[in-house]
């Protein structure tokens, strides 16, 4: 195929582009496209597929509704029971089906929780827990009035906390297929493995803070996406680690950390993921833990003191 | 075989009218208002259960993506960038979209924003797509004025939808270089992090999505995630566009399961190989970034994502390249070589340096005007220039190379057999461009 100016000329022969470019030459008129008969990207005389009418004469539209109208009537019964208040709450204010995937086959590893399933709006078993769902439900409902007007719905950081908690485990369970399977990328927007395993986690931290308001403390802030480390009155022996040996951590963040109680390369050596997310928000630094890995070189650096 | 109840792209071929009213007797826009009551939440989660993985080449979970959107808005618009940008070599999907089933494009555009809090859509179609951004822009028209889209609409989310024509440079299919060709600048990738998601188009939170995965949504969720996922494969999920050509005897783009194998979907669709199963040399089998796969390896293969990684290659955009016997296969890689030299932004040093690097020493090699040590060097270089680029670009470069190094090195050596069997004077030695 060549492209002339804006046109495309497809299905080219030697001789055909030849011809063709006499013809442009002259000035006579030339056919776009493909210069065989194809409509357009079709196997010549060979379509066998998209070939059923009814694809085309409307007959199918909204043949999908029906999977939500089933649903709908599963799910009414139990709002009519009124068994629980969520549910009928929820369903006074969303009178469309709650779930949508109800009584559908959908294979799901991560609702098979009590709380997850209280998160899909089932109605719990156990007493005690309908109660914990009542609050869900109502929580639900404001979400789906938020998208209104999202300036009216603005949660607190422990709710955010709360709601956050499932979602990050959620992802921690979809990032394990994803990682493995994002291949040796071949294609220009492709991204690597490393890439997508801090972008999910920069994401999660980025989604926590994004609920907090403006004018949130370090410490509120990091409390949102992790767990403080513990940390000491004062240094052992009163005799500080010169953290600035870290490759990463200077004057500033060398203070910063003392005031937290961190003296010590063992301290930093035992941070978890949340302890390493907690300071990295408290630092400004998201990320830049794992990327300079602090915890790697005080455990290097810790060792021989030891 | 696909049965065509389970096609998304029912106009692919274009032998139907683009325009609105025949997509809604297609069943585009069907219900699309009641899609977007059952909330925010309800299509992530539905996106993310049909296991759609993003068409565009690298196969990111496209749920996944979109739930990494801010939940709150912190002031900041939120963005959805259409990447139309086709211009991987062999791919010609995304065109049959916008020309085809632009108002699936353009639905899906809508209920992607929605669940990202988006408020105002880009599409950014590639330069040399003149006729398909006249199609597209006809049919965002068409959208406006039935009221479908715009600041008051019959959804009652207000929601803009862009049609922005860039100038033809592939890097811009880069979702970094495509943001900052959008917002004017130059199209070179930024570094990561700062992901999109959090500092995007006009330092917004931006999603970048391919065409065809936000084409999809619509149907999926009309028809459920489950569904989705019930085609194709574990981790493999759905229909994919398929652009087959090269040396067959129907070279078409038909729209098939994943998991579907090479064999099946020549003989089926595209009328078989081309002097039959026995003149198959390779395949290329996502676009021209991706390493070149064996006829032995690659006949009976299923084309997924896991499998072709395991392969050594990848599914990419499943522009599926099938090269017969009678190709030179070392000067069709080093074709590819010169676009990626060509196509370099000049940003990184080893991709500036290193793809006119590898085509002229591709040049020489295939005329075997070369060392048989050249060979592992020149696979080494490849293996420096991988990897240590702000994008993909680099690493496009390199495969194709590598690829060819690791399956056809009796090929290469032979030319240079043939050639220092031969007298030659010596060339002149020119200096380096």
């Amino acid at each position: 195929m060549v492209q002339i100016n804006q046109d495309y000329y497809e299905d080219l022969t030697p001789e055909s582009l030849g011809q063709l470019m006499d013809d442009l030459a002259a000035g006579r008129p030339v056919k776009v496209g493909s210069q065989t008969g194809r409509v357009s990207s079709e196997p010549q005389d060979a379509v066998n597929t998209l070939t059923d009418p009814t694809l085309f004469d409307g007959s199918r539209v909204g043949a999908w509704r029906k999977r939500f109208e089933e649903a709908g009537k599963a799910a009414e019964p139990a709002a009519a029971t009124g068994e629980a208040a969520a549910s009928t709450q929820q369903a006074a204010e969303n009178p469309k089906p709650a779930r949508p995937d109800a009584g559908r086959p959908v294979e799901r590893t991560v609702t098979d929780a009590p709380a997850q399933r209280a998160a899909g709006g089932e109605t719990p078993v156990k007493p005690e827990d309908r109660a914990d769902a009542a609050e869900r439900g109502r929580s639900t409902a404001k979400h789906g009035a938020a998208r209104q007007g999202d300036a009216d719905v603005l949660d607190s950081p422990a709710e955010r906390v709360v709601e956050g908690e499932p979602a990050a485990g959620e992802q921690g369970h979809q990032e394990t297929p994803a990682r493995d399977a994002v291949p040796q990328q071949p294609e220009a927007s492709g991204a690597s493995e490393g890439e997508v395993a801090a972008e999910t986690e920069e994401a999660r931290i980025a989604g926590a803070l994004a609920a907090l308001p403006k004018d949130a403390s370090p410490e509120q802030k990091a409390d949102a996406v992790g767990k403080r480390p513990p940390g000491l009155e004062a240094a052992r022996a009163g005799k500080p680690d010169e953290l600035t040996r870290i490759k990463g951590i200077g004057p500033g963040n060398s203070q910063r950390l003392n005031g937290l109680g961190i003296y010590h390369f063992d301290q930093i050596a035992a941070w978890s993921r949340d302890e390493i997310a907690w300071v990295g928000t408290y630092l400004a630094f998201p990320g830049r833990i794992d990327r300079e890995n602090w915890v790697g070189q005080a455990k290097a650096l810790s060792a021989p003191a030891q | 075989m696909l049965s065509d109840q389970d096609r998304i792209f029912t106009n692919l071929y274009g032998l139907h009218s683009p325009g609105l009213d025949a997509a809604k007797k297609r069943g585009a826009w069907d219900g699309t208002k009641f899609l977007l009551e059952q909330g925010r939440d309800w299509i992530i989660e539905e996106m993310k259960a049909s296991g759609l993985r993003g068409r565009g080449g690298a196969g990111f979970p496209t749920g996944l993506k979109w739930s990494f959107m801010p939940k709150k808005s912190d002031g900041r618009p939120h963005y959805l960038v259409v990447n139309a940008d086709e211009s991987e070599p062999g791919t010609c999907k995304d065109r049959e979209i916008m020309r085809h089933d632009p108002h699936l494009l353009i639905e899906g555009c809508m209920l992607a924003c929605f669940a990202m809090n988006a408020h105002a859509c880009y599409i950014y179609i590639r330069g040399e797509y003149v006729a398909e951004k006249h199609a597209l822009q006809k049919a965002v028209d068409e959208a406006y004025a039935a009221r479908l889209v715009g600041q008051s609409n019959v959804h009652d989310y207000p929601f803009d939808i862009y049609v922005h024509h860039g100038a033809g440079a592939y890097i811009c299919g880069e979702e970094t270089a495509l943001i900052e060709s959008l917002e004017g600048k130059k199209g070179m990738p930024r570094l990561k992090p700062p992901f999109p998601a959090n500092m995007g188009l006009y330092g917004c939170p931006t999603t970048v999505n391919n065409v065809e995965s936000i084409a999809v949504a619509g149907t999926i969720l009309r028809r459920g995630g489950a569904w989705f996922a019930g085609l194709g494969g574990k981790n493999n999920t759905g229909t994919k566009l398929f652009c087959v050509s090269g040396h067959v005897n129907k070279p078409c783009n038909v729209e098939e399961e994943l998991g579907i194998t090479f064999r099946e979907l020549i003989d089926r669709h595209c009328g078989g190989m081309r002097g039959g199963w026995d003149n198959l040399l390779c395949s290329i089998p996502g676009g021209s970034s991706v390493p070149l796969v064996p006829a032995e390896q690659i006949i009976d293969a299923k084309m997924d994502f896991d499998t072709l990684r395991n392969l050594g290659s990848g599914l990419g955009t499943a522009a599926v390249i099938v090269l017969d016997k009678s190709t030179d296969i070392v000067a069709a890689i080093t074709r590819i070589s010169y676009f990626y030299k060509h196509e370099s932004c000049g940003q990184c040093t080893p991709c500036r340096e290193g793809t006119g690097w590898m085509w002229r020493v591709m040049q020489r090699m295939t005329e075997g005007r070369a060392q048989k040590r050249e060979i592992d060097m020149l696979f080494e270089v490849t293996k420096q220039i991988e990897g240590h680029t702000i994008c993909a670009l680099g690493d496009a470069a390199a495969w194709p190379i590598q690829g060819l190094i690791k399956h056809f090195r009796p090929e290469i050596e032979k030319r240079i057999d043939r050639y220092t069997a031969n007298p030659h004077s010596e060339p002149v030695p020119m200096a380096a461009e």
